[in-house]
């Protein structure tokens, strides 16, 4: 493995840092990768630089705190949807704390992610609303109409006292999308979190698929790694369970119209992890092509990211599947009409840093 | 004896900005610094001269880079980039000097979570340290120059580190005085001989230069300090010097107020917050002139000093 701060992670004694500044830059690599809590977990107890054992010392310090402000945001929020009577459920991050998958504990988080039945979102946002989560008042009529109708999630609500972030799904990807999962399928066999009449996860397979498909959606390459080492973890917790987990992920994602997806990910296990699927996906002979062709660049665009293994070759794949990113999340005739808006927008506040993207 | 920025030679200082990067070493931390501006050279030599230069494979804390960037709307300007990232919007390129001051203390304010951080001014006077917090336009800094230019050791002029141990210590962290508008000239009447950087006007926070540290106090970067006294100075003009003791809970009220990452921290920053109040005494002082602010400090820390010396015998 060519990527240090991946051979850390996998392995730590044989590849510890052997002068300061190589401990610093793991330590910059982890931190832009959203891997400092991990990379902290795993060199816990070894011999490290004395700055580096702070900066990772703490980092534990506030990991223990966030797992327990996830903990306690997830029953606020359960206080307040669990009166509604309908199903709800934990997505990505919050789910694997719902959990208590091992995981998790060393996992850095963003924000809550809930799905919910198209049908019942109004009330969800209802709720949500009276319970103090609100929206930023900045968004257009243009981020309202591509929130609600091309998109597969509200516009993100925050809480007016904690600050927690809420986004909330009624779909796992744009409906309109090359991927669009049937929110019912997945909510038929979503799984009840123990102690709540209402709070569900997606069943393990779909734990997976899910992180798989958001993986491959965002396009963005900061959280690739973390993101493959959360299939990882979670293929191989189930794995240790039921020999057959796999078997049953390739037969879901087929169900679900995910094979590809899953199998681009399955290749990066192997590739970037050195891990080798007990099971594969199938796919069509065409799917097969097209998937066998992008691997490469899947490939090259993954791993750490930190502009220090920042190259020609892997920002040009990065770049190329950034834009198929978009492409499968909105057809054309959507797409170039919102990037267009996406751009005036940015033109007009010329001197904001941020890059036009696509959220969600 | 390490190697200081200015043994280096301006030209190589020049090269390592625009090429690896310059290493340099401010108390406890490690900054990589890169700009291709001759403004900041500059502005290095004056702030930084009498710092270390860390070795090519000592830790780096932070990495800040000042890069030129071109818009079609304002043309040439400024942007600080740190490990790939761009947390500040775009600044004129005649703000070099307060962008790279400003990026180094968001390094420190965003990442440092194992000590507690106040936004806070520090001096030491025989190893007991004077910490003022305060918020913008309290006359914190002009205080702050004026006793590092009457014998008092400056740690630092606006974030204070806080160890976090059973007696917990404040650490150097060695910058610039930030001064602004008329506090500069203030400064510069009150000491003929300061050294400032150059000035930037028209900022965010109006004209801003930082006043150079005092060789003497930056060969003393690696000593931390005892806190002792806290003080929250507010300048009023003209009005009479007024000197209030405060009660302690509503003093660590306040320091949790200016500081960046205690709430964040829990626990351990507020016993060691709880550990230095309890053998600090804790002052608001409001004052008219810098003249009756020294005076204001210095009658404080001396008859405090006074009143604890028999408890020690």
């Amino acid at each position: 493995m060519r990527d240090p701060l991946l051979a850390l992670l996998r392995d730590p004694a044989p590849a510890l840092p052997t002068t300061p500044r190589a401990w610093s830059d793991r330590v910059a690599e982890a931190r832009s990768s959203g891997l400092l809590p991990a990379l902290a977990h795993r060199v816990q107890g070894l011999p490290q630089a004395p700055q580096a054992q702070s900066h990772l010392q703490a980092c534990l310090h506030l990991q223990a705190l966030r797992v327990g402000y996830m903990q306690r945001e997830i029953q606020h929020i359960a206080d307040a949807l669990e009166p509604l009577g309908v199903p709800w459920v934990l997505l990505k991050g919050a789910a694997y704390v719902a959990l208590d998958l091992p995981f998790a504990a060393h996992r850095q988080f963003g924000d809550i992610d809930l799905l919910v039945a198209r049908r019942d979102l109004r009330r969800v946002e209802g709720a949500l609303m009276a319970a103090g989560w609100v929206g930023d008042k900045q968004s257009d009529a243009h981020d309202e109409r591509f929130y609600r109708e091309w998109s597969h999630e509200v516009p993100p609500v925050t809480h007016v006292r904690r600050g927690s972030t809420v986004d909330l799904h009624h779909a796992i990807a744009p409906p309109l999308g090359r991927y669009p999962v049937d929110t019912e399928r997945l909510l038929a066999t979503a799984v009840r979190v123990p102690g709540f009449q209402h709070m569900r996860t997606l069943q393990p397979v779909d734990l997976v698929l899910h992180s798989a498909l958001h993986s491959v959606l965002s396009g963005e390459f900061d959280r690739a790694l973390r993101d493959l080492l959360d299939i990882d973890a979670l293929i191989a917790h189930h794995l240790a369970e039921d020999p057959g987990f796999e078997a049953q992920l390739s037969a879901r994602a087929a169900e679900l119209g995910l094979s590809s997806v899953l199998m681009q990910m399955q290749w990066q296990r192997q590739a970037q992890l050195a891990v080798m699927p007990s099971h594969w996906p199938s796919l069509s002979a065409w799917q097969w092509l097209t998937s066998r062709l992008l691997r490469p660049a899947f490939t090259v665009a993954g791993g750490s990211w930190h502009p220090n293994r920042a190259g020609f070759w892997r920002s040009c794949a990065q770049a190329g599947l950034y834009l198929r990113a978009h492409r499968l999340r909105l057809p054309l005739r959507l797409l170039l009409p919102h990037l267009l808006h996406k751009l005036r927008r940015r033109w007009r506040d010329h001197h904001a840093p941020t890059e036009a993207t696509l959220e969600g | 004896m390490s190697t200081t920025l200015a043994s280096l030679g301006a030209v190589e200082a020049g090269r390592r900005l625009r090429a690896e990067g310059l290493l340099v070493r401010t108390g406890p931390f490690v900054y990589r610094l890169r700009a291709d501006l001759p403004a900041i050279d500059a502005h290095i030599q004056v702030l930084y001269g009498r710092h270390a230069v860390a070795q090519a494979d000592d830790y780096v804390d932070f990495d800040v880079a000042i890069r030129r960037v071109w818009r079609p709307k304002g043309g040439w300007q400024l942007a600080f980039e740190s490990d790939g990232e761009r947390p500040f919007a775009l600044m004129p390129v005649a703000h070099a000097n307060p962008l790279l001051e400003w990026a180094m203390n968001w390094c420190v304010a965003t990442q440092v979570k194992h000590q507690v951080l106040i936004h806070a001014a520090v001096l030491e006077r025989s190893g007991r340290a004077l910490v003022m917090p305060a918020p913008p336009g309290s006359g914190k800094s002009t205080l702050c120059a004026g006793l590092m230019l009457s014998g008092w050791r400056l740690l630092t002029d606006e974030m204070a580190l806080l160890t976090m141990d059973a007696s917990p210590q404040l650490l150097p962290l060695g910058r610039g005085v930030s001064l602004k508008n008329r506090s500069i000239e203030v400064i510069r009447a009150f000491h003929p001989g300061a050294v400032f950087t150059q000035v930037t006007h028209d900022t965010v926070k109006g004209s801003i230069a930082h006043l150079q540290p005092l060789a003497e106090h930056v060969a003393r970067l690696d000593e931390p300090a005892t806190p002792a006294w806290v003080v929250f100075p507010q300048f009023i003009a003209d009005a009479p010097t007024a000197i209030t003791p405060l009660p302690r809970p509503a003093t660590l009220l306040d320091l949790m107020g200016q500081s960046f990452n205690a709430e964040q921290l829990g626990l351990p920053a507020f016993r060691a917050l709880t550990a230095m109040l309890a053998q600090s005494t804790c002052h608001h002082v409001s004052f008219g002139s810098l003249g009756a602010a020294l005076q204001a400090i210095d009658h404080l820390t001396q008859t405090q000093a006074e009143i604890q010396e028999p408890a020690h015998a």
